[in-house]
This record gives structure tokens, sequence and C-alpha cells, in this order.
């Protein structure tokens, strides 16, 4: 994985490189429902080619409460890009799946304690900047999964740069691929159970040869009570969801194999060790190359506590795989 | 680049050790190797290891940075990797402290709340492990005052490599020294005092590339057991440090509180520099607080010949 941002048309060294540009659009989201947004608040503002650096998500309950409150996380809203024709997600992710987590204390942030919703906040560095060409935008659409009556107010931000006039227009870009896995709604604190994800999940769809960056695997857990609907993979001062319980002890991956007969993980593994707990991913680190119609399948396992604590806790283990593949243009 | 529509090059791996069960003050039974194998003959390149540690500890206490008192011993065959059993914590800085550690509900009693340490360490080299071998790993745990079993699993991640790639005829393999106070003491925070020249120090006769120092804390109660801060959070405080080295060198020529040389955000100083042979680096610790433990790990790697 580059560790620094290398532009696809512009040298570090040329001097002037374009302006910087940040571009934000953002939708209240019914629930459950799937919308897009104003997609002219997303298009370069001067005519021209630009090149999207990073992509940055915020999620809001807009209508807090003192007896219907709710905490929001990235694992409730999905979203599903097009660069033009081109597809750049596996249909709908959640908006946590983009990316490594990088402060997992920040990322979600409780607005007030006696109407308490949460602001959750992501943010995704694209292994390479995505060049847009001239009169092109990053659609997104999005969709709310529902677990939360509420609407949330959704906001997605492009840090980009606008090329400066002259700049070569590449044959072909690096597009980013991004797919997901979603496993059923376990009970955290009820019996074993598990889960198994399809063919069509983590599977490179795109018809090319895909460089894999990462795995993500995150934790969408709720805590459920008449007043309380909470969200979250982490267990911060103010709640309790069980996200710790499943990622150090309930859950595991039982096995992970590809399609191509590689055990990817051989033996049951705590999920927080698949999924690192400091970044929630499992970084490839090096240029792997995956065919096109490859795909990765993962086992689940959730096990039994001894006791059961009081509260209703439910989970969904969610898995992202990024990549990226040239396309010609 | 010509490419296999078929093949996977160099597939990534995880293998774990399986969940291992240690009791207070004891050694965790022998890791089932097997595990830490690839079921065929193929040669692998390990990145990384990660650490899940739980521990079932009373409903009051703070978050419990298990790392801090489970340690843990590593060889690739007759190379060694720690330099015997040190605390998993000084492998790696603090990448969040707070991800690093996170509380649970109560699964095992309605009293009590399991505590999670997660921690990766990234080598400073990937190491190259030869078909048929795996790495051993071995779990200790300290007197740390929790009555309860720890559960710790390993994971290993890396990548398969390719039965057409040659075997190197060295490898780099990476190597950990630690200052250890193994039993829970407030003596060892009191005037000045350290490790002895060889606690830090490389034993091979070959150059150490030293990559960082890991400087870790907590506190003890004085009576065996553990103090109010055991989540490793003592910031910009602690003792005084002074370091020199076997060249005479002045590394920390003035004492200055720990959290300082060992910063408070990642508990660690990055330091690439070349250890002679036999050499050493000594940490002396003046002026400290009461209660403290200090440890200070050196991680680096070296180059070995294999057949």
């Amino acid at each position: 994985m580059p560790s620094q941002v290398v532009s696809q048309v512009v040298p570090e060294d040329a001097g002037y490189q374009g302006d910087p540009v940040h571009l934000t659009a953002s939708i209240d989201l019914q629930s459950p429902s799937a919308s897009g947004v104003n997609v002219a608040a997303l298009k370069n503002p001067i005519p021209g080619p630009m090149e999207i650096m990073e992509v940055k998500f915020g999620l809001r309950i807009p209508t807090p409460s003192t007896t219907v409150s709710a905490g929001v996380s990235g694992g409730v809203v999905g979203i599903q890009f097009m660069l033009g024709d081109i597809p750049v997600t596996n249909g709908h992710v959640p908006v946590w799946l983009f990316g490594r987590e990088a402060n997992i204390g920040a990322e979600q942030v409780l607005g007030n304690s006696t109407t308490p919703f949460t602001y959750a906040e992501y943010r995704w560095k694209l292994a390479h900047p995505l060049y847009v060409p001239t009169g092109w935008v990053l659609t997104p659409t999005f969709q709310h999964f529902g677990q939360i009556k509420q609407s949330i107010y959704t906001r997605i931000s492009y840090g980009a740069r606008v090329l400066p006039i002259g700049a070569k227009k590449p044959s072909a870009i690096k597009v980013p691929y991004v797919a997901s896995f979603v496993s059923k709604t376990f009970t955290t604190y009820g019996a074993a159970d598990t889960d198994r994800s399809a063919e069509t999940d983590l599977v490179n769809k795109i018809g090319a040869p895909l460089h894999l960056v990462r795995f993500v695997g995150r934790i969408n857990a709720f805590f459920l009570s008449s007043a309380v609907v909470y969200t979250s993979d982490f267990e911060g001062d103010e709640t309790s969801t069980g996200a710790s319980d499943l990622r150090g002890r309930l859950l595991t991956v039982d096995k992970m194999i590809d399609s191509v007969g590689n055990q990817l993980v051989r033996d049951p593994t705590l999920y927080g060790s698949v999924f690192a707990g400091a970044t929630r991913t499992w970084e490839i680190g090096r240029d792997l190359v995956v065919p096109s119609e490859w795909y990765a399948i993962v086992d689940l396992g959730k096990a039994a506590p001894v006791t059961t604590p009081s509260g209703v806790y439910q989970a969904q283990a969610q898995i992202g795989m990024e990549g990226w593949r040239e396309v010609a243009i | 680049m010509s490419f296999s529509p078929h093949a996977v090059i160099n597939p990534p791996v995880v293998l774990s050790t399986g969940v291992q069960t240690v009791a207070q003050s004891a050694i965790g039974s022998a890791v089932d190797l097997s595990r830490l194998a690839l079921p065929f003959r193929s040669a692998m390149l390990l990145d990384e290891i990660r650490f899940s540690a739980a521990l079932v500890t009373g409903a009051e206490v703070p978050t419990v940075h298990n790392a801090l008192f489970i340690q843990t011993k590593i060889a690739l065959g007759r190379f060694a990797i720690t330099d015997g059993f040190v605390p998993i914590s000084v492998l790696t800085p603090s990448a969040q402290l707070a991800a690093d550690a996170m509380m649970g509900v109560g699964i095992e009693s309605a009293s009590g709340r399991n505590s999670y340490s997660f921690l990766r360490w990234v080598f400073p080299v990937p190491l190259y492990v030869r078909p048929g071998e795996a790495l051993g790993i071995g779990f200790r745990r300290i007197t740390d005052g929790q009555t309860n079993t720890a559960r710790i699993e390993a994971s290993v991640v890396g990548r398969v490599v390719s039965g057409e790639t040659p075997q190197p005829r060295s490898i780099r393999v990476p190597w950990v020294a630690a200052y250890v106070n193994d039993k829970v003491a407030a003596s060892m925070s009191q005037g000045s005092g350290g490790p002895p020249n060889t606690a830090l120090f490389n034993p091979f006769s070959s150059p150490l590339h030293i990559q960082r120092f890991v400087g870790r804390s907590y506190q003890d109660d004085d009576a065996g057991g553990l103090g109010g801060d055991l989540n490793d959070l003592v910031v910009g405080t602690g003792p005084d440090v002074k370091i020199t080295d076997s060249r005479g060198f002045l590394v920390v020529g003035d004492p200055v509180v720990f959290g300082e040389v060992f910063d408070s955000t990642r508990h660690a100083w990055t330091a690439p520099h070349i250890m002679p042979p036999k050499g050493w680096v000594r940490v002396q610790f003046s002026g400290a607080g009461t209660n403290y433990v200090y440890w200070v790990g050196m991680v680096g790697w070296r180059e070995e010949a294999i057949g």
C-alpha cells in the first residue's frame, strides 16, 4: 500500500499542482430508504479534470429526544459509488468499511448528555488519487439500513484538487473498488450461532484483475431498549453495546478461504485478531493482485457467554474488501 | 505485468495459536505449533503478530491494559526473536490507547467485566519462514493481582511465498530485548536504578539494526496488587530518565521525564541506528513518583545465515 499520495497525472515535484477544492453534499435519509444527493455540489466547479484524494462521511441524528434517542455509527448507512458508468462499489457498502479506522474515540462523539445523540465521522483516504475527467462526477447513492427508526442526516465531502491547465490526461486511471459482507444479526449474549458470506459479497466483480489493499472488519453492535437505540463498534465512557465482548471473546472468524482454494484464515481466530483492534483492518501491505471473479468466503462463529448480561444487545459483523484497478478512459 | 487469470500470487494468510489460558504468576501451556505452520510446504513472509488478551476483572476497576502483564517468548527455530519472556506491550508502540484496551459487559459473571487488550506488532522487516517451519510462541503472566484466568491469542499475519521463489541465503530476524521488573513492587521507582548492561543488549556477533525503544508503565498498590493506573496512561510524568550506551555516548544526557522520552501518545521512541555486536544501552531512573513500575523495550533486527 502506498504510504503517500502519488498523483496519477501531476508529478509531486512539478511545482504548481492545481488548487485544492472541497466539495460537500448532504441529505436527510429517512428510515429505511435509499436516495441520491445533489451531485452538482460534488462536481468540479471549474471546467476541467480534478483528483479526489479523500472522501469524508458524516452522520447525525437530526432530531434527538430525551425519550427516543439514538446513537449512530457508520454501520447503519450504506453508500454506493459510481464514477460515470464505472462502478466503485459492489452495491451499498456501510460507510465505515471505507479505509482504516484512525481514531476510534474521535470517530463517534456524543453530542449532548441530556439529549444523547451522536455524530459519527469517517474518512477514506484513497490508495491512489482518483482522476475525475472533465464533466464527470463521483456519484454517491445512500441507503439507510433501518436499524434506527429516526432519519439520519448524512453528509459526504471530497477532498480534491483541481488539476492545472495542461495537466496530462491519462489513458487509464486507477479506480478504487470496495465490496462488503454484512452478516445476519446475532443476539450478542444469546446462544452460539454461525453465519457465512456468499460468493457475491466479497467478490471482484469488475471484470479485471484487482489490486487488493485491505480487509476491514467492523462490528455493528446495537444496544436496544425502549428509550435508547445505540449502534457502535466501540465501548466508550457513555455506552456499552457489547462490541468489546464480541471483538475479544465471542466472535471468531472460523475460516476464510478464497475462490482458488487458498486458506486465508485457516483456524478459528478472534475477530479482533483478524481485523486488528487499533485499525479494524487487515492491511495487505503490498501489491496483491486477485483475478476477475475472485471471491473470499468468511465463516463466522458467535459463542455463547457464561452468563447473560441484562439489556438487549444485537450485532452484525461487517467486513469490507478494498482494492483498485486500472480503467481505460 | 503478466498475470494468470486463475492464480493469486502470494496470498495473504492469518494463522493463530488458538486461545491460551494463563493463570496469574504462571507460564502458559505449550502452544500447538502446528497451528502456526502452513499445511503445505511453502515458505511464508510474516509481516506482523497480533495479540488479543482478555481478563475478567472486578466491575469497579478501570480498564486493565492486559498487555502490560502478559509476557511472550518468541523464536523461529534456533533463532530467538525475544530475549526470553518480554511483556507484549514492549513489542510495539501504542497505536490508540482507546482502542488498545477496552471493557466488556460481564459475560462470565454478573459482577465481573472482561477487559480486552489488542496489540499489533508489525515486524521491523518481514520475516522469511522456510517451508515446514513455524514461529514458536509461549506466554507467561506476572503477578498482577487479578485472580482470574487470562485468555490470550496470538495471530501471525503474512503471505505465502510461491514455490518458484528461491530461498534466501540469509534472513532478517527481529529481536526484542526488554528491561523487565516482573513483580509488582514499588521499589523499582525509587531513587536511581535501572537495568544491568545485559538487559538492552546486542548478544549477537553481528550488528543489530535498532528500530525503536518502547517505554511502558503501570501502578502497583504496594500490596502485591494493582493500583489505580492500569492503563498505561502515565502522561508527561514519571521518573527522570538518563540513557547511555556501550560507547560512552550520552543518548539522553540530561535526565528527562519518562513521558517525554517515550512520548505519551505512543509510548515509544523511534530511533533507527545500528548497535555494534555486544553493544548495549542502559536506562537509569531517578526522582520517581511512587508506586509506578517502568519497562523499556528495544526492538530491532539482525541478519542470520540459513542453510
